[in-house]
């Protein structure tokens, strides 16, 4: 059980910077997502901590110890990787048991603690196969024993589920969610789906360009995201964005944009007059947009008229595509929308639940819902 | 932290470079030393022998007392390890009283020992040495023997006397002033850096400059000091040997002081200009400058000291010092040039970051450096030679002599012209090379094709002629191309033409050369073109048979492009092969006829090992690789064969 | 349909032409092999201008000249110990020095590669009066470790690149997971790494082996005694200036070309990928 946490960590590849000083603290017992779109130097910050990269700066402390010349075997942790990396020529019981013989753990030890891990993942009877005889999602579980046999203090995890279809993915994800449930041990999770994010994470943390944009945990990344990547990056379908004009008209606020306007009340309003704000983005997410015909209009309610593309029937609900002038937009409305493509139809936005960021910066604007 | 280590830097670049200084004054100081030591002992060891010489010269006083004049001499000094003296070819004495009056004949000795002292002595009787002659000097043992002739005239040997002799021990020239000095040097500038910090390399440099100047100039004064004492020791030992004659055999005093000065062995004695005899009751005249040694009976003799002798041994050290100053400062200079310029430094700090790299590719490069670059380096540097075919011969510079030789050869293309010969390579290569990609790529296509009746015992078979030595196979062809029993010949019989001998002419012994290498070569651009026909997706020719490709267009737009990044570099590699395929030519038509099927290759080897014009060879050689060298970098630049290998 | 029933006629014939072609260029391949046979089991005195793969007078006399009174097994033993020591040797240098130069960027390592390609186009002729003063002035003329010494080095670059070649394809991801495991650098490759470089390995080895086995000039130019001849320099000795016994040559090359014939088809399953991974990575 362990405590991880970086200070300031740097990492260069000759002239370019992939990790810029990240700063980040991960509890014992945590199950922390690093997530990003590829490129963001999440996977680097991930081998840093494994000491698979040398530091360019800064510090990696692990349960109170500065592990920066720490070689990785002496790091205490453990490492599933995206391909698995399971030794060809050995069998499973063998690669399993092979950090234990590394570190010379008594054999009965070793024979105890695979079967242990064996049964805890439902591969007992795969132990004299190749990891050429196994399925993608049973080198899956063979990558995970190898690393809970070790018992370390610290799990790391490099895309492990990128590799496998859509539906093992989420069984795999559960599984992983219910392993850590049980052992506790502190994981960190490297992941471009923030679906992976949000669903396994005890925290998450969103990176981007090599910065930490957000830490926190998955819901209030949701609800409060700093700026506009961490909103637009975490929920499905994305959240819409409008460019809008900041208006005064007999000492009410509007936002307009184009094809509709909304009037702003409360702290919103008092923020952006206090902050000075022109020129906005303003987010709003799929599921706070509503078929006006089936949803009781009221206050903290704006309905306006758009134009349908594409209608997406998911079931429990359905997905508009709309254009309101020029900005697209879907909205997660109830299934018994009437909506037609090429039709117009109403809808009606939760103005509490709006998202405005400052043009210039992209960061958004915090504000109190009035209760 | 790293501002400290640049603050050690410099302290530890300088400690380094006075170190090396150091090291080049003790090599000086042993140098010094070891000529002093050998000097004055052998001027001692000359200077016991020479009386016992004079003795057996003059035959005075008969046998017995040049014996006990020898027996005193020896006595007189425990440096003294064996003395003979022998007149004729029988011990007059010989300090082992067993071998005393024994005939030094080889021919009938039994004591090994005596055998080889007699056979050396015998050898210097009769080449008849007229200087004193160092037979042996064993530093490690510590001893020295001398031989010296006994003359009638000044030709006739009559007799050799020999001496081993104790060396003395020396002082050196390095004393603690020297070390001290160096020691404050480095002690100063460690505590002045500070203060000077931005100075602190001139300073550091400075400093290696005065320890220089001033490490010399005390290590040869004290060095002419050195000197001047073993001229006293040389005195005082004359003083010594002039005490023994006094006492055993006065008569001789006088021959011996005339001696001294004698000019045939002025190396030994050359520090004394004059000698003379000074009988007990004459006055010294004041006139002559120099010394006078007096025995005990109060004779004395006079002697002068050579000036011209001892600045030339002055000049001598100090040419010493300048070499040793020369290599010694140069490496110290360049050294605390290194350090500065943080060469070692990161140098050092590469080697430690990546010394699991370098210990892992070290045993290989040994191999490649000892057995492939030092060759190289030498059959290149033969190049620039008249090397005779043996050993021991020596080698004649003669510059770019033989490149010239062998391009300015214009004659009308015979076989012993280089440009015919290149010619002949240039075509064997490019139609071998040829034959082998087409070949190998038709067959690669016919056996790839799906479902294909036999193809694997076909591709088995197709490959042997790859799987079978090479040797093997071009004599086998050789034999095929026989004009008795050769099969060929049995094809052109039975197709009604008369058996022809293939090596008779140019054409036919070619073609004979080249049906020998492409049955050799193609199976492996074979290999390679399957291999890489295997690795092109199936999917990509049924995307274009739905576009709507033929097969010819199939094949210019899908398999020719994705063949290339295989076949390029088989290709490279096969013409460097091809170029350089001694084998072939070698074993197959040898050249035939009259060399002008030979290859460049085939034809350095001739130079070498027939002609043995061993430089020409070389340089011969070095042609074929300059060739080569281009045409590799000439096609790597076109076709980036190897890019990416070296990710 | 007639369209498609044409179609297959022609293709049919095509087909029927490319066996045809395979199988005369098969045949043309294989008769100087088989020719050897002939010679071989034929007598000296038989040799005649003849197509026949069958000799006139069959006979084994070659076979028992060369066997019981020619020093054929010595010559055999020079071989195989010059060529198997060569093949160990060299396959010890080439991986440890492939697998740096696969895995880690040091100073020198482009250099390194180069040079190991530069010396492909060292011509023989002039190694070969140097090699042999070293040679000499070690002492090992007229010894199989003089041989060893120069076969191994020379097969040295052509291996680093094959065994480099192979060594990249392994995922690095391997290592570092072992790493993570708390093995040892020398230890992933030895329990990692070669194991899974098997085939390059055996090819690699396979390379070095008939480098040796089938080297001629050298050993021509290094080894005098008659009892230290490998077996190339005493074949060539059959059908040389002074001797112009074809049938002893026969008879001496079916001995030797056996075993490396088959040693060359047992690993020719990994000689494709050997090669393929290797040399010449695209």
């Amino acid at each position: 059980m362990a405590e991880v946490v970086l200070e300031n960590v740097t990492k260069k590849f000759g002239d370019v910077t992939v990790v810029k000083g990240i700063n980040l603290q991960i509890r014992d017992g945590e199950f922390m997502v690093l997530v990003g779109p590829s490129g963001c130097g999440k996977t680097t910050l991930l081998r840093l901590v494994a000491g698979l990269e040398e530091l360019s700066e800064g510090k990696i402390i692990i349960n109170g110890r500065v592990v920066n010349q720490v070689p990785p075997k002496d790091r205490d942790l453990a490492m599933v990787f995206q391909n698995y990396a399971l030794y060809p020529h050995m069998n499973v019981y063998d690669n399993m048991a092979f950090a234990l013989k590394m570190r010379k753990v008594p054999r009965a030890e070793i024979d105890s603690r695979v079967q242990e891990a064996a049964r805890i993942l439902g591969i007992e009877k795969l132990l004299e196969r190749k990891p050429k005889q196994l399925s993608g999602g049973q080198r899956q579980r063979v990558a995970l024993g190898r690393t809970i046999v070790r018992k370390p203090s610290v799990f790391l995890f490099d895309e492990p589920l990128s590799n496998l279809d859509a539906k093992l993915r989420g069984q795999m994800r559960a599984e992983i969610s219910k392993l850590h449930f049980q052992l506790k041990t502190t994981s960190i999770y490297v992941t471009h789906d923030q679906v992976e994010a949000m669903t396994m994470g005890s925290k998450i943390a969103i990176v981007n360009e090599g910065v930490i944009q957000q830490s926190g945990t998955p819901m209030d990344i949701y609800d409060t995201p700093v700026n506009k990547f961490v909103a637009g990056f975490i929920g499905s379908p994305p959240m819409n964005f409008f460019a809008a004009v900041v208006q005064e008209e007999n000492g009410q606020t509007f936002m307009q944009a184009e094809g509709f306007r909304l009037r702003l009340q409360g702290d919103l309003a008092n923020k952006i007059k206090v902050e000075g704000l022109k020129e906005t983005l303003f987010g709003i997410r799929p599921e706070n947009l509503h078929d006006a015909e089936f949803f009781k209009k009221g206050d903290g309610f704006e309905v306006f008229s758009v134009q349908v593309e594409v209608v997406e029937p998911m079931g429990a609900e359905t997905y508009v595509h709309a254009m309101a002038g020029k900005n697209r937009f879907v909205a997660r409305v109830t299934p018994k929308t009437r909506a037609r493509v090429g039709q117009a139809m109403q809808l009606a936005i939760e103005t509490v639940k709006i998202h405005v960021f400052d043009k210039q910066t992209m960061n958004a604007l915090r504000w109190e819902v009035q209760k | 932290m790293t501002g400290i280590r640049k603050n050690a830097a410099v302290p530890i670049a300088l400690l380094a470079a006075l170190c090396t200084v150091l090291a080049g004054f003790l090599v000086l100081d042993r140098a010094f030393k070891l000529d002093r030591q050998l000097e004055v002992s052998r001027t001692r060891a000359h200077l016991w022998l020479r009386p016992l010489a004079l003795a057996v010269e003059s035959g005075a006083g008969g046998p017995e007392q040049i014996a006990a004049l020898a027996g005193a001499v020896r006595r007189a000094d425990p440096r003294i390890g064996e003395l003979q003296v022998l007149a004729g070819t029988s011990f007059l004495y010989h300090s082992d009283p067993l071998k005393l009056g024994a005939d030094v004949d080889p021919g009938d000795v039994a004591d090994k020992s005596l055998y080889d002292s007699g056979v050396e002595i015998r050898y210097l009787l009769k080449s008849a040495r007229r200087k004193p002659y160092l037979l042996d000097l064993d530093r490690k043992a510590g001893t020295l023997a001398l031989s010296e002739p006994a003359l009638k005239g000044r030709r006739k040997s009559v007799g050799t006397l020999r001496i081993d002799y104790g060396l003395e021990k020396v002082r050196g020239a390095m004393d603690g002033r020297i070390w001290a000095l160096f020691l404050a040097l480095f002690l100063a500038f460690y505590f002045m850096q500070g203060k000077f910090f931005k100075w602190r390399w001139p300073l550091a440099a400075a400093f290696l400059l005065i320890a220089l100047a001033a490490g010399s100039l005390l290590l040869l004064a004290n060095e002419g000091r050195n000197q001047a004492q073993a001229g006293a020791a040389k005195r005082a030992h004359l003083a010594e040997v002039g005490a023994v004659l006094a006492r055993e055999a006065p008569e001789l005093l006088p021959v011996f002081a005339a001696d001294l000065k004698g000019g045939s062995f002025s190396d030994m004695l050359s520090e004394w200009k004059t000698a003379r005899f000074v009988p007990a009751g004459e006055m010294e005249d004041s006139a002559s400058g120099g010394e006078r040694v007096t025995m005990p009976g109060g004779d004395a003799i006079a002697v002068e000291a050579d000036a011209a002798a001892q600045a030339e041994r002055r000049r001598q050290s100090v040419r010493q010092l300048k070499v040793v100053l020369a290599v010694f400062g140069l490496l110290a200079g360049l050294l605390l040039f290194f350090i500065m310029a943080g060469y070692a430094l990161r140098t050092l700090r590469a080697l430690n970051k990546h010394r699991y790299s370098y210990i892992m590719v070290f045993p290989a490069m040994v191999g490649m450096i000892a057995l492939v670059l030092l060759p190289f380096l030498y059959g290149l540097s033969m190049a620039f030679f008249r090397v005779p075919p043996s050993q021991s011969g020596k080698w004649v510079f003669v510059g770019l002599q033989n490149f010239v030789k062998i391009l300015t050869d214009f004659h009308p293309l015979t076989p012993e012209n280089f440009y015919f010969i290149l010619l002949v390579t240039l075509m064997w290569t490019m139609i071998n090379v040829f034959l082998h990609v087409s070949i190998g790529l038709t067959l690669a296509i016919i056996l790839n094709k799906p479902g294909f009746p036999l193809k694997r015992v076909y591709r088995v078979l197709l490959i042997l002629p790859w799987a079978m030595p090479s040797y093997i196979t071009a004599l086998i062809w050789k034999g095929m191309f026989h004009k008795q029993f050769g099969a060929i010949n049995a094809f052109i019989k039975l197709l009604g033409f008369e058996p022809i001998s293939f090596f008779n002419n140019f054409w036919t012994a070619f073609f004979a050369n080249v049906a020998t290498n492409t049955w050799l070569g193609f199976p492996f651009m074979m290999v390679i073109c399957l291999g890489a026909l295997q690795s092109i997706p199936a999917d990509l020719y049924e995307a274009a048979q739905i576009d709507g490709a033929g097969k010819w267009q199939q094949f210019k737009s899908i398999t020719m492009p994705l063949l290339k990044p295989a076949l390029f570099p088989a290709i490279i590699l096969g013409t460097i092969w091809t170029f350089n395929m001694f084998n072939v030519i070698y074993l197959v038509s040898n050249g035939e006829p009259n060399r002008s099927t030979e290859i460049l290759i085939t034809q350095a080897y001739r130079f070498a090992f027939e002609k043995f014009n061993w430089g020409y060879a070389a340089a011969y050689s070095i042609l074929i690789f300059l060739i080569l060298l281009t045409y590799g970098i000439y096609t790597n630049r076109i076709t980036k064969a190897t890019e990416g290998v070296f990710d | 349909m007639e369209k498609k029933n044409k179609r297959s006629f022609r293709e049919r014939v095509i087909g029927a032409l490319l066996q045809f072609f395979i199988l005369l260029f098969t045949i043309g391949t294989v008769y100087p092999v088989l020719w050897v046979f002939k010679i071989a089991f034929g007598s000296q005195k038989g040799l005649s201008l003849s197509l026949s793969l069958f000799p006139a007078q069959p006979t084994l006399e070659n076979f028992n000249h060369i066997l019981f009174e020619k020093p054929f097994f010595i010559w055999l033993l020079n071989s195989l110990i010059v060529a198997a020591a060569t093949s160990v040797i060299g396959i010890f240098l080439a991986a440890t020095a492939g697998y740096a130069f696969s895995r880690f960027r040091f100073p020198g390592r482009t250099a390194g590669l180069l040079s190991f390609l530069i010396t492909q186009m060292f011509p023989g002729t002039l190694m070969m009066i140097p090699l042999y003063l070293i040679v000499n002035w070690l002492g090992l003329l007229d010894n199989l470790a003089g041989l060893v010494l120069v076969y191994s080095t020379s097969a040295i670059p052509f291996s680093i690149w094959m065994l480099k070649g192979y060594f990249d394809t392994i995922p690095k991801e391997l290592e570092e997971s072992a790493l993570i495991d708390g093995a040892s650098r020398t230890l992933i490759f030895y329990k990692i790494i070669l194991p899974l470089a098997k085939p390059a390995l055996a090819v690699t080895a396979l390379f070095s082996f008939m480098t040796a086995w089938n080297e001629y000039i050298l050993a021509a130019t290094f080894m005098n005694r008659e009892l230290s001849y490998t077996l190339p320099v005493a074949l060539r000795n059959f059908v040389g200036q002074f001797a112009q016994d074809w049938g002893l040559f026969a008879a001496g090359a079916i001995l030797v070309s056996i075993p490396i014939v088959a040693l060359f088809f047992i690993l020719q399953k990994y000689l494709v990928s050997g090669l393929t991974a290797g040399s010449v990575k695209g």
